[in-house]
């Protein structure tokens, strides 16, 4: 059983060991660890781009790295995040968000570990927080999508003002992508109608497909997708129907290519393996809040390799003014983690 | 127009229940309550994908689907017919293990982890030509309609017959129903209900297939989504008589469908998609209660 | 069900040496040492004080839902429902926890408690009596009860209950005062552990030597012999459904106020079921109980962390665990490979 003193020695060890490492400019070689949100690996977008940038990150620095899934996350988070720190792992990377509460308290006992929590902010000089801006790339792909859908004259445009938007799970962290989509939307056309639908899962494609195809028969010609595993389906839907579907999270353009009109690309792999870099070099950005919004490209829309010469360049340029617009601090974006929900959503 | 539509993604929504549930009541009719649909149909997905895109024959691949479930069908049916096994949990348990084992190989031998995508996959064709689609309100319907969903059908209106008029039927209802007068008659009613459950693992692995290979074309460890469940509460609710669950199937495969446009009318999408369970639990209700009273009289 | 002692420890080795044979193999195949993976398994799960305290904390929420499924299979009632009971239980205290006046301190624990137990009880009172007095199957009826649980307690924790400003589907948090104590800080083991040894002792007293935990197991062997001699069927029935309900209620209140702190997606990942799996692999016995839920704990908890020391993925757990569900519940001293032993059949 560790005592107080043992905890203490063990402590005091490990600091003067940390600074006796620091002061001989030895790189922080502990390895990293990374866990896994709900869902698990294999849904198509957020835990599987976090891995990209993840594995990437190791490899360019050789530290070693774990990633660790589970089907309880919510409940033993707060055992794997201790685990891990007392497994001499220096970096501890939750995507999972119901971990921010016990990590603010964990980096509190383990000050010599570097902690890292996705799409909220904690307090701690070890702790660094990383807050996307979904919701600012949302808007764009709906301000996209709002000028596209009524252009007859592109293969697969019907005439109607609708577009629809299918989501994972009706949560907080989803809506703020879908509020941002419907604001972009009505900024073109505030009579546009944007259908809105969940899937509850993450990992249903079939059941995507069927949304997808539902919302289709209904007029949208384009739909975007906001639901990871499930939004495979959807995009298969779309290839099938001859419609258009818009990628999330990772740039799913190549999913079906002259089918998604786009991919609004959040860059998490980026973010994480800027981190694993930062961690290696012993440059960890403990107690900041990393913005990865518009301006610092942590969200944009793709390339559009395969859909850039069926669209409008004046649709284009109209949605890069927005996002000038956006970065200048000009136009507000509705932030639904931070804001709640506006009136126009519910 | 949306008329058509509803039919036609009714239809496509209802096969894999409809194919799972068939299997599931002729299981149930012998005795066994068969809570591992899942499992097979996932593992047919699986197995649908791959040879379909290694044979490039979508009929091989169904059939390999089918037989391959069949066998884990029968292997599990063993651990309850021959030891005794707990049903219920025997088929959770398979559930999670089969899971567990297609997350492997996925990841050890395919390198990829959640969506496997093989090239050329080749889907479930349209049996009836296209001008088909021409015909008014059910044409869509119609020209969409691939080998699988018709034979399930076929099989829903066969099996009636087979069940009240056959041996094999007799042999087992009687062995569901009356095990001491199987035995006494010297029917090998263990074997009968081995039978059953891989013919139940059968029918789950086309239904897998299905799911795989109707439109999608590729293999997802989340493909069946609880569909399992969803084939069970249906033959419940169609008391394990063939026709009345094919209705419970297309009545969830409707209300599937209502529910995905109900909500973008703004209803709770989680209250709309538990309506399925709600539906069967309120049927199950009246259908005992029903029979309480007429056998009060 | 044979009582000597032989039968029964085989009862509970068998799965386990089965599960390890299969996951050994499974092992081989991808070129490791299956020796060096459940040793390291089994540091994992006890190595030392905060390994054990890790298993213990993951164990906790299948002692309730384990007896609150074997009050039932004991009494040859297939309830399955004790995963619904679990969530609605959970978040009737945690919904109390956060609502009711911080200051009320120390009278909130049995409050929430008690609320739970309530809710729980009337969640699985409604599949009782329609077994009871309509005969509708208990199996279907609670496993679409456990279906509408989640999407009752998903829809309440994504409308009216969200916490304000967050990412996720989360209640507020509980106030602090309302935390179950941790027993071995800083580990996340927590007085609900008590409270369920508590509740298996107190099943295992309920069954012995109470006039109703016999007349459970009564109606469990013979109902028409228990009928006979003027026990009440239905009443009984109605009973341990109502008892479970309690259990599993408080399961999930523990859960809440002891390990969660507040009720989100994911409060329960299947804790019901694998429960069954644990009174299934006890055979209802309360030892049995116990035992097997520190088995599943320690799979479970260990299962996630050997992640961090090895490259052995989650999925290689769900093989053992699936293994061990399956052969937890054959019955090696029956295996009866002539046809004279007659059908199986539910329950």
């Amino acid at each position: 059983m560790m005592t107080n003193m043992t905890r203490r020695i063990l402590q005091v060890t490990t600091a003067c060991t940390s600074l006796m490492a620091g002061s001989a400019l030895w790189a922080d070689e502990r390895p990293a660890a990374m866990i896994i949100a709900q869902g698990g690996l294999g849904d198509g977008s957020w835990n599987d781009t976090a891995n990209a940038g993840f594995q990437s990150g190791l490899e360019k620095t050789g530290v070693e790295g774990r990633t660790i899934e589970s089907a309880d996350v919510a409940a033993q988070g707060e055992e794997i995040m201790r685990r891990a720190a007392d497994g001499g792992f220096g970096l501890v990377i939750s995507l999972e968000w119901i971990h921010g509460e016990p990590m603010e308290m964990l980096a509190k006992d383990y000050p010599d570990t570097n902690w890292v929590i996705m799409n909220q902010t904690r307090t701690g000089d070890n702790i660094a927080s990383v807050v996307f801006g979904e919701h600012e790339g949302s808007f764009l792909a709906g301000a996209l999508a709002a000028q596209v859908t009524t252009d007859t004259s592109i293969e697969g445009i019907n005439a109607d003002a609708t577009i629809g938007v299918i989501g994972g799970f009706k949560a907080p962290g989803i809506d703020k992508f879908i509020v941002g989509y419907i604001q972009g939307a009505k900024a073109v056309n505030p009579d546009i109608e944007v259908k809105v639908a969940y899937a509850d899962s993450f990992g249903d494609p079939a059941k995507g497909l069927q949304m997808a195809n539902a919302m289709f028969d209904e007029g949208a010609d384009i739909v975007y997708q906001v639901a990871g595993g499930t939004g495979i389906g959807i995009i298969e839907a779309a290839k099938a129907r001859g419609h258009y579907a818009i990628g999330v999270d990772s740039d799913q353009d190549g999913m079906a290519p002259g089918n998604v009109l786009t991919s609004m690309v959040k860059r998490v792999d980026v973010a994480v393996d800027e981190i694993v870099t930062g961690y290696a070099a012993d440059n960890f950005p403990g107690g900041e809040v990393i913005q990865f919004g518009l301006a610092e490209n942590g969200v944009a829309l793709s390339e559009m390799t395969h859909t850039k010469d069926k669209v409008p360049a004046a649709y284009i340029e109209r949605v890069t003014a927005y996002k000038a617009q956006i970065i200048a601090g000009e136009l507000d974006v509705w932030d639904v983690s931070s804001q709640g929900y506006p009136d126009f959503f519910k | 127009m949306q008329v058509e539509q509803i039919l036609v993604s009714t239809l496509i929504l209802t096969t894999p229940i409809l194919l799972a549930a068939i299997g599931g009541l002729v299981n149930r009719q012998a005795g066994i309550v068969n809570i591992g649909l899942e499992a097979k149909m996932l593992s047919g997905a699986f197995v649908a994908v791959i040879v379909s895109s290694a044979t490039q024959s979508w009929f091989i691949a169904c059939l390999a689907a089918a037989l391959s479930s069949a066998v884990i069908g029968w292997m599990f049916s063993l651990t309850i017919t021959r030891a005794h096994a707990n049903m219920i949990v025997a088929g959770l348990g398979l559930n999670i293990l089969v899971a567990g084992v297609l997350g492997f190989i996925l990841s050890w031998v395919y390198k990829t982890s959640g969506t496997l995508r093989q090239p050329d996959v080749v889907l479930l064709p349209d049996v009836l030509p296209e001008f088909f689609e021409k015909i008014p309100v059910i044409g869509p319907a119609l020209s969409s309609l691939d080998p699988l969903t018709i034979f399930a059908w076929i099989t829903v209106f066969c099996l009636p017959f087979v069940l009240t008029n056959t041996r094999i039927g007799l042999w087992i209802r009687a062995t569901g129903n009356a095990p001491h007068v199987t035995r006494a008659v010297g029917l090998r009613s263990l074997a009968i209900q081995d039978a059953s459950t891989a013919f139940a693992g059968f029918f789950a692995g086309l239904a897998g297939a299905h799911l795989a290979l109707a439109s999608l074309g590729l293999f997802n460890e989340g493909l069946t989504a609880g569909r399992g469940f969803i084939a069970l509460a249906a033959f419940y609710f169609g008391r394990d008589r063939p026709i009345q669950t094919a209705m419970a199937c297309l009545l969830f495969g409707f209300l599937d469908n209502t529910q995905i446009r109900l909500q973008t009318a703004g209803f709770p999408p989680k209250l709309i998609g538990m309506t399925p369970y709600l539906m069967v639990l309120l049927a199950l209700i009246f259908t005992s209660v029903r029979a309480q009273r007429k056998a009060r009289l | 069900m044979s009582s000597s002692i032989a039968s029964r420890s085989i009862g509970i080795l068998l799965p386990l040496v089965v599960s390890l044979i299969v996951s050994g193999v499974v092992l081989l195949v991808i070129g490791k040492n299956p020796l060096d993976v459940f040793s390291l398994i089994a540091t994992e799960s006890f190595g030392n004080a905060r390994r054990i305290a890790a298993t213990l904390s993951a164990a906790t929420p299948l002692l309730f839902t384990a007896v609150a499924t074997a009050v039932c299979f004991r009494s040859g009632v297939f309830n399955v429902g004790v995963e619904g009971a679990f969530l609605v239980g959970g978040l009737a205290a945690v919904f109390l926890g956060f609502t009711l006046p911080a200051a009320w301190g120390f009278a909130l624990f049995p409050i929430c408690f008690f609320a739970a137990a309530l809710i729980g009880a009337i969640w699985l009172y409604v599949p009782g009596i329609l077994l009871a007095k309509f005969e509708v199957d208990e199996v279907v009826s609670t496993l679409m009860l456990n279906f509408i649980a989640v999407a009752i307690t998903g829809y309440l924790v994504n409308g009216p209950l969200l916490s304000p400003l967050s990412g996720n589907n989360v209640t507020p948090l509980i106030h602090e005062v309302a935390y179950l104590p941790r027993l071995m800080p800083p580990s996340t083991l927590h007085a609900g552990f008590l409270i369920g040894l508590v509740c298996v002792a107190a099943y295992g007293f309920w069954c012995r030597y109470t006039p109703a935990g016999f007349e459970g197991g009564l109606i469990g062997l013979n109902q028409r012999f228990s009928r006979a001699v003027g026990i009440s069927v239905p009443r009984t029935i109605v009973g341990v459904m109502i008892l479970s309900g309690v259990i599993a209620g408080i399961g999930g209140a523990a859960h809440g106020m002891g390990q969660m702190h507040r009720f989100s997606d994911g409060f329960s990942p299947g804790y019901g079921f694998t429960g069954m799996a644990v009174a299934l692999l006890g055979r209802n016995h309360p030892i049995g109980i116990v035992l097997g839920a520190i088995l599943f704990g320690a799979l479970a908890s260990a299962g996630t962390t050997i992640q961090l020391f090895s490259n052995i993925p989650l999925d290689l757990v769900n093989i053992i665990q699936g293994t061990v569900m399956i052969f937890a519940v054959v019955e090696l001293g029956r295996i009866s490979l002539r046809r004279k032993k007659g059908t199986a059949n539910a329950g």
